[in-house]
């Protein structure tokens, strides 16, 4: 598998957003359009979901993918540098970078040609120290186990696991991808039933959007 | 490149299908050939079929074989594919997108879900057009074929054009 890296970049438009002229929050969207335009050959962007009515902490979270990291990031530091930049805050940046799991090559959804769905929901997690220090014949049987769990959901819930470590705070970054919003909710929710949830540690922010295009995404909130 | 080659040629054949509608998915082209939601349809099955092979042949020990090159890959499926009659009836668009999406995750995702890439490489099986062929390889006639049928959709979609 060829690795790339992810993003999940997640923003939060400041009160000046709503006091500045219309036209100029026009502007400022088609600033941004025409940055990912842009880097169109070198970042994907998977999706732009509106988070409005789910999470509080953020409105817009972008989701991209590139060979080569320093593409995400320069892209991600002309919208700093935009108009639109004037107006966000950036509560919640996450990196990842895909590679074969230990047990299955597991690919993302995006890179096999899945299609984006109409909902998101993203979180990055850590697991417990305990859990690599399990033998690994335990882990694999824990991973069996909550797959199967996870089985029963496709293809309506799409999953898209990626590597973390060193990267940032978590170990794991993963992402649903679903039309139906309540198929989601019965998916994450027998998944507590898996025996890998004994080694959980930490799983937040949660983020659930709205998938939109992208000019489409930032005019919700123009 | 595997996962990638299957990623790009799936993406472009779901592309092919955006705005067309359902009586252009399913008109025949002026030689008689199979309609674009016949082709559609076919690799959909395909698709589920070569998952399933693969993931049977895992079960059992088999060699190592030599890479093949995807022209050879793409010269036994042009053949075998001569031998394949088109399904019949018709196709909505929603549906044909539920198909490829199916076999594409439920069949192609969870065989990925159970090896890994490297270990695809180093397992064989017989198959009729191809002799004895690794399951990587096996697996690599999915985009193949998507990438021979997605030519053949576009010359069909210009044939459209010309005879509106």
């Amino acid at each position: 598998m060829q690795t790339q890296f992810t993003a999940q970049l997640a923003i939060k438009f400041t009160a000046k957003w709503q006091k500045a002229d219309k036209d100029d929050r026009a502007d400022a969207i088609r600033e941004v359009v025409e940055i990912f335009d842009k880097y169109a050959d070198r970042v994907g962007l998977r999706g732009t979901y509106v988070v409005q009515g789910f999470q509080a902490h953020t409105d817009i979270l972008f989701w991209m993918f590139a060979d080569h990291f320093n593409d995400i990031q320069d892209l991600q530091l002309e919208i700093r540098r935009s108009s639109l930049g004037r107006y966000i805050t950036t509560p919640h940046a996450f990196t990842g970078i895909t590679k074969p799991f230990e047990f299955s090559e597991h690919p993302t959804s995006f890179a096999i040609g899945m299609r984006p769905r109409e909902y998101l929901c993203f979180y990055p997690f850590i697991r417990k120290p305990e859990y690599y220090l399990l033998p690994k014949w335990e882990r694999k049987a824990l991973i069996g186990d909550h797959g199967d769990i996870g089985h029963e959901f496709t293809p309506d819930i799409l999953t898209n696991g990626v590597y973390g470590f060193g990267l940032g705070d978590y170990e794991w970054l993963l992402t649903f991808e679903t039309n139906d919003l309540s198929r989601l909710v019965d998916c994450v929710r027998k998944l507590r039933e898996s025996k890998s949830r004994l080694y959980m540690q930490d799983e937040h922010p949660f983020i659930v959007g709205r998938y939109f295009p992208l000019e489409d995404g930032l005019a919700q909130y123009a | 490149m595997l996962i990638e080659n299957l990623g790009r040629a799936r993406k472009a054949l779901l592309d092919s299908l955006d705005g067309l509608t359902d009586e252009q998915l399913n008109a025949r082209p002026p030689d008689g050939g199979p309609s674009i939601a016949q082709l559609a349809h076919h690799l959909q099955a395909s698709e589920r079929a070569t998952a399933a092979l693969v993931l049977d042949a895992l079960q059992s020990r088999s060699e190592r074989v030599e890479e093949q090159d995807p022209s050879l890959l793409a010269a036994g499926l042009q053949q075998s594919c001569g031998h394949d009659q088109p399904a019949s009836g018709t196709f909505s668009k929603a549906e044909l997108i539920r198909l490829l999406e199916e076999s594409r995750f439920r069949d192609l995702q969870a065989l990925f879900n159970e090896t890994h890439e490297r270990v695809l490489a180093e397992r064989s099986l017989e198959h009729p057009p191809f002799g004895r062929i690794s399951l990587k390889n096996l697996l690599d006639t999915i985009w193949i074929h998507d990438d021979l049928h997605g030519k053949q959709i576009a010359a069909i979609k210009q044939s459209l054009r010309t005879t509106a």
